[in-house]
C-alpha cells in the first residue's frame, strides 16, 4: 500500500495525508503543451538522464507513459504517482519513481518537472526537507528556468515563484454533519486556503473528504507558505474535533444510526458508485474514529479504498468489465471484504 | 474628415489599433472596407445608417519572439509557451501576478544556473541548450547528433527511453 494511505502520521484520524509538489522547467525548451511531440522526447530524456547523474539515495523507476497501457496509466494515477492531465497527454511523458511510491517526479505534465513527496498525517515540513534535497540535486544537473525577480518560471503563472503546492488531504464528516463546513471552508479561502474534492481539480466533493492546499505561491519563502498552510489545517482540525465532540454528547444516537445503516448497505448492495462508496465509508470512518464502530480499521478501509477504484478493480478481476464505473463488480467487492472480516471476528 | 486608407473613396469611421511586437499602429477604415477585413464591427447608430457610426477596435497582435505563442491565446488559455513569454508579456503577467499572489516579487529559494557544473556536467549543460534550439529551428539531423553525444556522455543507460 503507498505511504499516504498507511494512516500513521499525525492527526493522521482528520489528515488522511500531505504532499509536497514543485514545479519546474528546463531553461531552454518551450514549455509541454508548446512543444513538439520531438522536443517532449529530448525534454523526457534529458530530465531522465540528469535524474541519473543527480544520484539519489533511494533507488528509482523511470516509467515513460507513452509505452504503457492505458489501464497501466490510470493504475498510476489513482495510487496518486501520477496526475490525470499527465495521463491524458501524448508523447514522452511519465514518472520517475521510489520502490516506496512515496516519491514521485513527473515528466512533460503541464510543466518539465513535478516533484512531489506524499505521506501519511500532517508533516509538511518534513515532506519539504525531503522535496528540497530532491530539487536542489536535480537543480545542480539541469539549468531550471529561474528569473531573479519572479523565481522560478512556469506554463502557468499560478505557480510561478516558489513553484510549490502544499496541499493536504483531510476528512471532515463531523463539519458536514453539523453544518459548519461552509463557514470553516469560506474562512481558510479568506487565509490563502483553496479547497477542491478527493479527485484534485474540477472534481466534485464526496465522502466528506477535501483537498486543501496554499492559492498563493509568489512572495513568500517555501516555509512561510508550508508554515501557513500547515496552520490553517490545524484550525480546521480543531474545528472538526469540537464538532465530533458536539455530535457524540447531543446526537450519538443518530449518529450510530447512521453509521450502521451504512454498515448495512455496503455488506448488503449489488450495485455500489464511488461517491456513494465515498459516502457510506465516510461514516464508518467516523464511527471507528469516535469508537462507536469497530467492525474494520481505518487501514482496512484505506486498503479498499484504492481496491474499489476503477483500474485497480480491474486489474484484481483481470477481465474485461462493461460498466466504466465498476458499480456491480465494487458492490461484490465490498460484500466480500466484510463477510470476510465478520468471518475472521472483526477488529 | 478622415478618408478610408484602403479604398479612399468613403469617410473612415473605424478606427484601428493594432498592437504588434515592434510598436502600435493607428488606421482608418470605412464601415465596408472594415468588414472586408474581417473585423468586428458593432451595428452602432442608426439601424438605416449604421456604417455612419464612429467605432474604435484595438487589435493585441503580439507574439513572444521564442515559441510564437500569440498574447490573445494566452489570454484566452492562462498557460504560457516557453520562459521568454514572461519577459514578452511582462506588463500583464506583472499585473495577473498581484491578482493572483498578492505579490510579484520572489522571496523564495535562490538559483544560480551552473556554467561550470560539478560531476563535470559543463559539457552536457551546453549541448542541452545546442540541442534545444537544434528542435526549435526544427534541425533534426543536427538534433539526434547533439543527442547522441549527450548520451555518450552520462553515466547510465535507460532502456525505455524513447
Amino acid at each position: 500500500m503507498p505511504p499516504w494511505l498507511c494512516s500513521n502520521g499525525p492527526h493522521c484520524d482528520i489528515v488522511i495525508s500531505s504532499r509536497i509538489r514543485l514545479a519546474r522547467n528546463l531553461a531552454h525548451h518551450q514549455f509541454p503543451r508548446r512543444a513538439s511531440l520531438y522536443e517532449r522526447t529530448a525534454i523526457f530524456n534529458e530530465v531522465a538522464e540528469a535524474f541519473s547523474r543527480a544520484n539519489l539515495e533511494n533507488s528509482f523507476n523511470v516509467v515513460n507513459f507513452g509505452a504503457l497501457e492505458n489501464s497501466q496509466r490510470e493504475f498510476m494515477v489513482e495510487e496518486r504517482l501520477a496526475s490525470p492531465d499527465l495521463a491524458a497527454m501524448d508523447g514522452d511523458r511519465g514518472i520517475i519513481h521510489d520502490n516506496a511510491r512515496q516519491i514521485s517526479i513527473m515528466v512533460n505534465e503541464e510543466d518539465h518537472i513535478r516533484i512531489q513527496c506524499l505521506d501519511s498525517g500532517l508533516r509538511p515540513m518534513e515532506l519539504w526537507a525531503q522535496t528540497d534535497g530532491i530539487d536542489d540535486a536535480l537543480g545542480m544537473q539541469i539549468d531550471y528556468a529561474f528569473d531573479k525577480k519572479l523565481g522560478f518560471l512556469t506554463c502557468c503563472p499560478t505557480n510561478a515563484g516558489t513553484g510549490l503546492r502544499v496541499s493536504f488531504l483531510v476528512h471532515l464528516p463531523a463539519c458536514v454533519l453539523t453544518r459548519t463546513i461552509d463557514g470553516v471552508l469560506c474562512g481558510a479561502g479568506q487565509m490563502g486556503v483553496s479547497t477542491r474534492g478527493f479527485f484534485g481539480e474540477h472534481s466534485a466533493i464526496s465522502g466528506s473528504l477535501f483537498q486543501l492546499s496554499n492559492s498563493a505561491a509568489l512572495g513568500s519563502t517555501e516555509s512561510a507558505f508550508c508554515g501557513s498552510t500547515c496552520a490553517v489545517v490545524e484550525s480546521i482540525i480543531d474545528h472538526e474535533r469540537k464538532a465530533r465532540e458536539k455530535l457524540l454528547a447531543h446526537a450519538r444516537i443518530e449518529l450510530t444510526d447512521k453509521i450502521f445503516r451504512a454498515y448495512g448497505i455496503l455488506c448488503n448492495a449489488s450495485i455500489l458508485g464511488l461517491d456513494e462508496f465515498l459516502n457510506l465509508t465516510s461514516a464508518l470512518r467516523l464511527g471507528i474514529e469516535c469508537t462507536l464502530f469497530d467492525k474494520c480499521t481505518i487501514q482496512d478501509l484505506n486498503r479498499l479504498l484504492l481496491f474499489v477504484l476503477p483500474a485497480h478493480m480491474r486489474a484484481c478481476m483481470k477481465k474485461e468489465i462493461a460498466d466504466p464505473d465498476v458499480r456491480e463488480e465494487r458492490a461484490a467487492l465490498v460484500r466480500l471484504f466484510f463477510a470476510k472480516y465478520k468471518k475472521q471476528g472483526g477488529a | 474628415m478622415v478618408m478610408c486608407e484602403q479604398c479612399g473613396k468613403q469617410a473612415a469611421t473605424v478606427q484601428v489599433t493594432r498592437v504588434a511586437n515592434d510598436g502600435e499602429t493607428v488606421s482608418h477604415f470605412c464601415f465596408g472596407c472594415a468588414a472586408q477585413q474581417g473585423l468586428t464591427i458593432e451595428m452602432k447608430g442608426s439601424s438605416l445608417q449604421p456604417q455612419t457610426a464612429q467605432q474604435e477596435i484595438k487589435q493585441d497582435l503580439r507574439e513572444c519572439r521564442h515559441c510564437h505563442l500569440k498574447f490573445s491565446d494566452f489570454a484566452v488559455k492562462g498557460w504560457l509557451g516557453c520562459p521568454a513569454c514572461y519577459g514578452e508579456f511582462e506588463k500583464e503577467i506583472d499585473a495577473m501576478l498581484l491578482q493572483m499572489h498578492g505579490a510579484n516579487s520572489h522571496n523564495g529559494k535562490a538559483y544560480a544556473e551552473h556554467s561550470e557544473g560539478s560531476l563535470g556536467t559543463a559539457d552536457i549543460r551546453s549541448l542541452s541548450k545546442e540541442l534545444a534550439e537544434a528542435i526549435i529551428q526544427e534541425e533534426f539531423e543536427l538534433a539526434a547528433l547533439i543527442r547522441d553525444k549527450i548520451r555518450q556522455r552520462s553515466s547510465l543507460p535507460y532502456s525505455d527511453l524513447a
